[in-house]
């Protein structure tokens, strides 16, 4: 399938985005890396009139440490991303993360801020971000709001951004001291496929005592899942087997897998509490 | 020395017994030893230009005017158009010509399969032709699908009579076994996943002449399908085979794209272009036959099988090309790895409302590999033994004529046992038992060429010395990237002493090239490699005679080294080829050294009882592999693997490893991650996203060696390389899986949802 025609605007600045969509209204996109746009467009999904380029606009591209978080402009590339001293000092297991997305041409172009707005439930930052309580900037034409990664997504491909909004940063807490995190991509057929299922665990605490922890899990329905049960299964107790299976089983309350050529629905709620276990094992060891 | 030879030939259903003279091989075959320039590895003739992206594939063919097509497919499994109109795709602005039902084979009124082209459209642009299929209006009538290959066989849909042959008495032998195995096996849709799709550049001459450049294999055939479909005389249409990026069997014109391309080009007067999407590619492909295959073999105590009963039901699909050959050999092939006489087969090859199926690398061979050795296996299981031992107990030796007929020549197939399970430290593992882990072991025969066509397994080319001392090979195999052009180009450069750089081999073009078969069935080093070197032998004794005179020595005296005529073993006196070879054309009746080679193979078609040796020579080869387990998700990684392989005397040992590395990973996607998904007549994963093939950090860690043997009737000593190493994969790793779990899996691929169930099931909790 070739490409459908369609304007190409390169924004500069916001005030220019924002004009442009305003005069295109739902017929057209905002772009940034373009990975999955494309692909939606080749597949005849999408037919936008209109791509309006936001990788321009300033202060979109780069890595800061601020006072309490990471900020990661949204079209800050994925490889840069996995290549950033800062995020592999401070968020050793965000960059593990994004390292492992698609294939190295995907994450040269791919940006961090598109795939979370693109919401696809088989990608992993959004799991590995949600576990360690990032949240997106917002910014619309009457000014900028914040958006924690639990309230991002809504449904497939879906998310809480409003339409003229423009993502354009996401800010990723500093780790409280002594923080462990741990991410499992499972990949039983290939490395090069999307999850079957995934799982990002922030916790602290050690063997003995769980002080705190968030567990995500993707791949596994329309969104990112977070269990308030399982986490409150592990919090101030010793994360023995017993209460890690109890756990696990309850982080993948409300999944609802799609079949398709990774498994059924029945091997993936077989699976999915395995992989959470070892998640939260790897990061108890981390 | 001429030989008299019994054959039967197929008259429109009728077999009709004749007996025919066939010469024999008039070459003195070379002794074995090491020899300067086959056996080496000589760099790829087509390397560089591939390297730097310089190689001009059927995508780079831009011609002026040329228009772009595309191709209206049926949305229904299985229907009929009861009316469809092509109008509004004609007045639609850039459309040049459309072609629907009726206008050629391929374009039809009843669709047996979704996908099946209906209807095609030139125009100045893609988008343009996009366009105006989409307003071609069609009214469907909707007819009833069949999907179940055994439901297909119950209604008798054959693509011919089901074939039976049994060679002594199978439920004696059964009888009398101390132990009978019977398991039934399923293969899976596999696709070829070359990484350029199909596609093709017709151009329309004003004498009526049509060029076609495909990236296609075996253009001759191609050449006889397009002209049929054309209704015109054959040599009315020129085939050039471009570079191709990959065939694997799936460009051997089963599809219609060519086809569909050379009649536009012809509607239109212009030169049109079919290039397939990603999608189209699978949609329209031909991909390997599932096979249904149910094995019941007796054994001895000590492991020897002492027959085997056999069924196989291969799902051929809508419309047939090569499946019914494929499900032949699937059903017949294997006998001539094993001592047993004693078999007997059924194969049925039912018509479903499924995409067609065709030749993929390995042929029938993975299938029943995956079925056959599985069985053995079992046996070796119940009956306590190492895999190892019984396998060894049933491997034939050089010398040896299959129950069918094949007469194997050179046959190294247990020291290829022994070697592989030696480097995979078989008896080690097999003695340290680790937890969820387990090893494996399959082998596999394959054929060096095939008598499949016209009673014709042969190759010819055409050899010219020029006078600057080149030489020029046309040859209308043609190269779908396996390197037969380098090959080709050592044997003419080992035979004549001229220096491989000096050797080159044309484009498979059939206005230049002599007849060929093509790239098919691992033939080429070994078929068209014997054309080649009597080609080399015939010119070599020209470039004699005139030296003769020339040198006043007698030929018998002469050497050719490094391109230079010399007395034997002495500097000079001496000539260079291109000095003797201008003097001998540049006088009065001055004649070019220009000579034709050609062999046939010692082979015969198979007559009506399936008997008859296919092929020339055989090839060989065990895996041994080893397998880790995740028992609680059911993922398999292969940790370890061992080829060996006799293949005769190897030309190019890198190509050959290139050949046994590609086939062993399509082989792991066999095993373990690909296969089409059809839900009511649907492809549901047409998308390399979805459908997995391996990529490189799947394949584990592999050792493979070559165990030297040397084949009599080949060129050097060699045989057929480019299949065999696919075809015992899937059955390794089945056997594998099983030493691990206890439990065995019965349908490709091993996923591991399957193999989770498959503990589950072993624990008592399925």
């Amino acid at each position: 399938m070739s490409l459908p025609p369609f304007a190409y605007h390169v924004a500069r600045s916001f005030e220019e985005a924002f004009e442009l969509r305003r005069q295109y209204g739902d017929e057209a996109r905002w772009f940034s890396g373009g990975t999955a746009l494309m692909l939606l467009m080749r597949a005849d999904l999408l037919h936008p009139a209109a791509l309006i380029g936001v990788c321009a606009l300033p202060d979109m591209r780069g890595i800061r440490v601020e006072r309490d978080c990471v900020r990661i402009g949204a079209a800050t590339p994925h490889a840069e991303v996995a290549a950033s001293p800062e995020i592999r000092r401070l968020l050793p297991v965000v960059a593990e993360t994004f390292n492992h997305i698609a294939t190295r041409r995907v994450r040269n172009v791919g940006t961090a801020g598109g795939n979370l707005a693109h919401a696809n439930p088989h990608q992993d930052p959004p799991t590995t971000l949600t576990a360690f309580n990032a949240r997106v900037v917002a910014r619309g034409a009457n000014g900028e709001r914040r958006i924690p990664l639990d309230g991002l997504f809504t449904g497939y491909f879906e998310t809480s951004l409003q339409r003229e909004e423009i993502l354009t940063a996401i800010e990723i807490p500093l780790p409280a001291p002594r923080t462990r995190a741990a991410f499992i991509k499972f990949l039983p057929r290939s490395h090069d496929d999307y999850a079957t299922v995934n799982v990002a665990v922030c916790l602290t605490g050690n063997a003995k005592k769980v002080e705190g922890i968030r567990i995500a899990v993707g791949s596994m329905g329309a969104t990112v899942l977070r269990s308030a049960e399982a986490e409150s299964l592990l919090v101030g107790r010793a994360p023995d087997e017993a209460r890690l299976k109890d756990a696990a089983r309850a982080a993948i309350q409300g999944a609802d897998p799609e079949l398709d050529s990774r498994g059924s629905p029945a091997y993936k709620m077989q699976v999915a509490p395995v992989i959470v276990r070892r998640a939260i094992e790897k990061a108890l060891a981390a | 020395m001429a030989r008299l030879i019994r054959t039967e030939k197929e008259v429109e259903g009728r077999f009709e017994e004749v007996w025919i003279v066939v010469e024999e091989d008039p070459l003195e075959q070379w002794p074995e030893g090491p020899r300067d320039v086959v056996g080496r590895p000589a760099t790829r003739k087509s390397g560089p230009e591939r390297v730097r992206g310089e190689a001009r594939f059927t995508a780079d063919i831009k011609l002026p005017g040329m228009l772009q097509a595309a191709v209206l497919r049926s949305p229904h499994a299985h229907a009929r158009v009861k009316k469809i109109d092509l109008a509004p795709a004609l007045a639609l602005p850039g459309v040049r010509a459309a072609i629907g039902p009726g206008d050629a084979s391929g374009l039809e009124e009843e669709v047996g399969y979704s996908g099946a082209a209906v209807a095609a459209v030139a125009a100045d642009t893609f988008r343009q032709a996009q366009a105006a299929i989409n307003a071609i209006d069609v009214e469907w009538e909707e007819l009833e699908i069949v999907l179940d290959p055994d439901e297909a066989v119950r209604r008798e849909q054959f693509t011919a009579p089901p074939r039976h042959s049994e060679r002594g008495d199978v439920e004696k032998a059964l009888a009398g076994a101390d132990l009978v195995v019977d398991e039934t096996f399923e293969s899976m849709l596999q696709w070829q996943s070359a990484i350029e799709p199909h596609g093709a550049m017709a151009d329309w001459h004003p004498s009526g002449k049509i060029t076609v450049w495909s990236c296609l294999s075996g253009p001759y055939r191609a050449q006889l399908q397009i002209a049929k479909a054309l209704a015109m005389d054959p040599s009315m249409i020129r085939i050039i085979q471009t570079y191709v990026g990959g065939g694997f069997g799936g460009k051997s014109m089963d599809d219609n794209n060519a086809v569909i391309t050379a009649l536009l080009a012809q509607a239109a007067r212009r030169p049109v272009r079919v290039a397939n999407s990603r999608e189209d590619d699978f949609i329209a492909g031909r991909p390997r036959p599932n096979i249904r295959i149910r094995v019941r073999a007796g054994f001895r105590k000590d492991g020897t099988m002492i027959a085997k009963d056999l069924r196989a039901v291969t799902n051929n699909g809508a419309y047939s090309g090569k499946a019914p050959a494929v499900g032949g050999v699937a059903a017949l092939r294997h006998d001539t790895l094993y001592v047993n006489d004693i078999v007997r087969t059924e194969l049925f090859v039912p018509y479903t409302n499924q995409v067609p199926t065709g030749a993929f690398r390995g042929f029938g061979n993975p299938s029943s590999e995956w079925a056959v050795e599985q069985t053995i296996d079992i046996a070796a299981e119940k009956l306590g033994l190492d895999p190892r031992e019984v396998a060894l107990k049933n491997a034939i030796g050089p010398g040896r004529v299959s129950p069918h007929g094949n007469r194997v020549g050179s046959c190294e197939l247990k020291a290829c046992i022994e070697k592989a399970t030696e480097l995979l430290g078989w008896k080690e593992k097999r003695a340290n038992r680790k937890p969820w882990r387990g090893i494996g072991l399959a082998m596999s025969a394959h054929v060096s060429g095939k008598r499949h066509f016209y009673d014709y397994d042969g190759s010819s080319v055409v050899l010219s010395v020029l006078h600057d001392g080149r030489v020029t090979l046309l040859c209308g195999e043609g190269e779908v990237g396996q390197g037969n052009t380098t090959i080709l180009a050592q044997i003419a450069s080992e035979e004549l002493g001229i220096p491989f750089e000096r050797i080159s081999v044309s484009e498979a073009d059939t206005d230049t090239a002599p007849f060929c078969l093509g790239a098919f069935a691992s033939r080429l080093a070994y078929v068209a490699g014997n054309a080649v070197r009597i080609a080399a032998v015939e010119a070599k004794k020209q470039i004699f005679e005139s030296a003769e005179e020339f040198m006043k020595l007698p030929a018998t005296e002469l050497e050719i080294v490094d391109g230079i005529v010399r007395r034997k073993g002495a500097e000079s006196p001496s000539m260079t080829v291109a000095q003797v070879v201008s003097k001998r054309n540049f006088r009065r009746m001055g004649k070019p050294i220009v000579v034709t080679g050609t062999w046939d193979a010692n082979s015969e078609s198979h007559h009506k009882d399936r008997y008859g040796s296919e092929s020339g020579a055989f090839s060989f080869c065990a895996h041994a592999v080893e397998v880790e387990i995740d028992p609680e998700t059911g993922q398999v990684k292969v940790v370890d693997y061992a080829i060996a392989t006799d293949s005769g005397t190897i030309i190019n040992p890198v190509l050959a490893q290139g050949q046994v590395d590609g086939g062993l990973i399509q082989g792991i996607g066999y095993a373990l991650t690909e296969g089409i998904l059809m839900e009511d007549g649907q492809l549901q994963n047409p998308n390399f996203s979805d459908y997995k093939i391996p990529c490189i950090k799947d394949i584990p860690p592999m050792q493979s060696v070559f165990v030297p043997s040397y084949e009599q009737t080949g060129p050097f000593g060699a045989k057929g390389v480019g299949e065999i190493s696919m075809d015992p994969v899937a059955a390794a790793i089945g056997n594998a899986v099983a030493d691990a779990i206890g439990a065995r899996i019965h349908t490709l691929p091993i996923t591991p949802e399957k193999v989770l169930n498959a503990i589950a099931g072993r624990n008592g909790h399925a």
